[in-house]
């Protein structure tokens, strides 16, 4: 009770009221994060329902190998978060610590693939807003409303990307925490609300993968 | 203890799930490679809804939780399809607005009007209908070189200079007053070595070329053309 007593705050009932209004709160923060990227799901929608032929076109651009790569990257890193969580919960703390640590090592991978699939896009032109000129093989690309296909394309994946930057800091310090052994079965708060965040952010790209690397 | 009652995922629901994300994952990717028409879309979003509620349901244990958390959740996703569906229910019915050239908005009188200026038996109606409606007005018909600004420029030079199409430099000579004209109403009639088939009719439809330009229109075009 002695680790339960230095966490809990005066104005709670009990840790499970405390851990319970916690949790309810990182919902309603993931809803405003869904209404968010909701805004640019429905650019997308509008865009595509204008100009079907043009959005298929440019998604050949995209490389679903790479996607597919980073889908299952997420997936996985979702995962160990998962198991992470379970682990905590029957206080196996040593576990917690190598599972985030793999967590944060997957949210790596993925900023590494996208930094290659950027850095590709940039060498043939393709830029977002005023500065999209693609060359080379992908000037026949040069579609009207293809700007507007990849300014999509560069704001949804960007935003993702800097939602799973921040959820790499997150991680990082509560794996020093962890390490600390600030986390047991009596308290884990932290980390079950990083899990919440980090699962949001692997639905928003289950989503955005089909959306503009397949179809 | 309070965190004693919280339900712990067993492990190997959490890797039968992750087995599942992965092979739908890879089921989405087979599915993309084949054309299943008009099914591509919702197929792939289907899919990707499936995932997103194994997500939710075990790793995010919304399935075990307190169900205010469901409430909260089911909530953020009603609010976004709200969103969604009325802003498509009017960008997708409201027809294609944003082309039109400036100047000129199409209007029709209503029935009930014109029937009264015919008659004549109404003038007040009529005073009325001239004070607020604006006149009904025929496009004016563009120029050849106004309609080549509008839909050709971007892909086509006049100077000889590459562009994703061939330029126009010198087309009055190499080609007839007919050819020019099957080349604009069927681009993939005759394409020309080196360039991208469909590219020009799908530009072309996207930019609603053929439903408003005008024979006469066209025929303006070619004469500019011819003169390149």
């Amino acid at each position: 009770m002695a680790e339960t007593s230095t966490t809990l705050k005066h104005y709670f009932v009990s840790s499970a009221q405390q851990f319970d209004a916690a949790k309810m709160g990182m919902w309603l923060f993931l809803v405003t994060e869904v209404l968010l990227f909701s805004g640019m799901f429905v650019a997308y929608a509008v865009y595509r329902v204008w100009y079907p032929e043009v959005f298929e076109l440019s998604s050949e651009l995209l490389d679903w190998r790479l996607g597919a790569l980073n889908t299952l990257v997420l997936l996985a890193s979702s995962f160990t978060v998962a198991l992470s969580v379970h682990f905590i919960q029957r206080n196996e703390k040593e576990k917690v610590v190598v599972l985030l640590l793999l967590t944060l090592l997957c949210a790596l991978a993925f900023m590494v693939v996208k930094y290659f699939e950027y850095t590709g896009k940039w060498s043939h032109g393709i830029f977002p807003g005023a500065g999209f000129a693609p060359h080379g093989d992908y000037a026949a690309y040069y579609t009207p409303y293809a700007p507007q296909f990849f300014s999509i394309y560069f704001v949804m994946t960007g935003i993702h990307g800097i939602h799973v930057l921040v959820g790499m800091g997150v991680i990082a310090w509560i794996v020093t925490r962890a390490i600390r052994g600030h986390f047991s079965a009596a308290y884990y708060t932290p980390i079950e609300l990083t899990g919440l965040y980090w699962h949001l952010v692997d639905i928003i790209w289950i989503f955005l993968f089909p959306l503009l690397y397949l179809i | 203890m309070a965190h004693g009652s919280h339900h712990i995922v067993p492990i190997r629901t959490l890797a039968t799930v992750f087995a599942v994300l992965v092979a739908l994952t890879i089921i989405t990717v087979i599915t993309a490679q084949l054309d299943l028409g008009p099914l591509n879309v919702p197929l792939a979003l289907a899919i990707a809804g499936t995932k997103a509620v194994a997500v939710a349901a075990i790793f995010m244990a919304l399935k075990y939780d307190n169900p205010v958390n469901m409430v909260v959740a089911f909530l953020g996703i009603a609010f976004a399809v709200v969103f969604l569906s009325l802003t498509l229910s009017d960008t997708a019915l409201r027809g294609a607005l944003g082309i039109q050239p400036a100047g000129h908005i199409p209007y029709e009188l209503p029935a009930a009007v014109h029937e009264a200026s015919a008659s004549a038996e109404e003038p007040d109606a009529v005073a009325l209908a001239e004070q607020e409606m604006p006149e009904v007005q025929e496009a004016p018909a563009r120029s050849g070189e106004a309609l080549y600004d509008q839909f050709c420029k971007t892909c086509h030079s006049l100077d000889g200079s590459v562009l994703p199409g061939p330029t126009f430099q010198g087309i009055g000579q190499s080609r007839t007053r007919e050819a020019l004209t099957e080349s604009i109403l069927d681009p993939d009639a005759t394409i020309t070595e080196g360039f991208p088939p469909q590219l020009m009719l799908l530009t072309l439809n996207a930019l609603n070329f053929y439903s408003t330009t005008s024979d006469a229109e066209i025929e303006s075009l070619v004469t500019f053309l011819e003169a390149q």
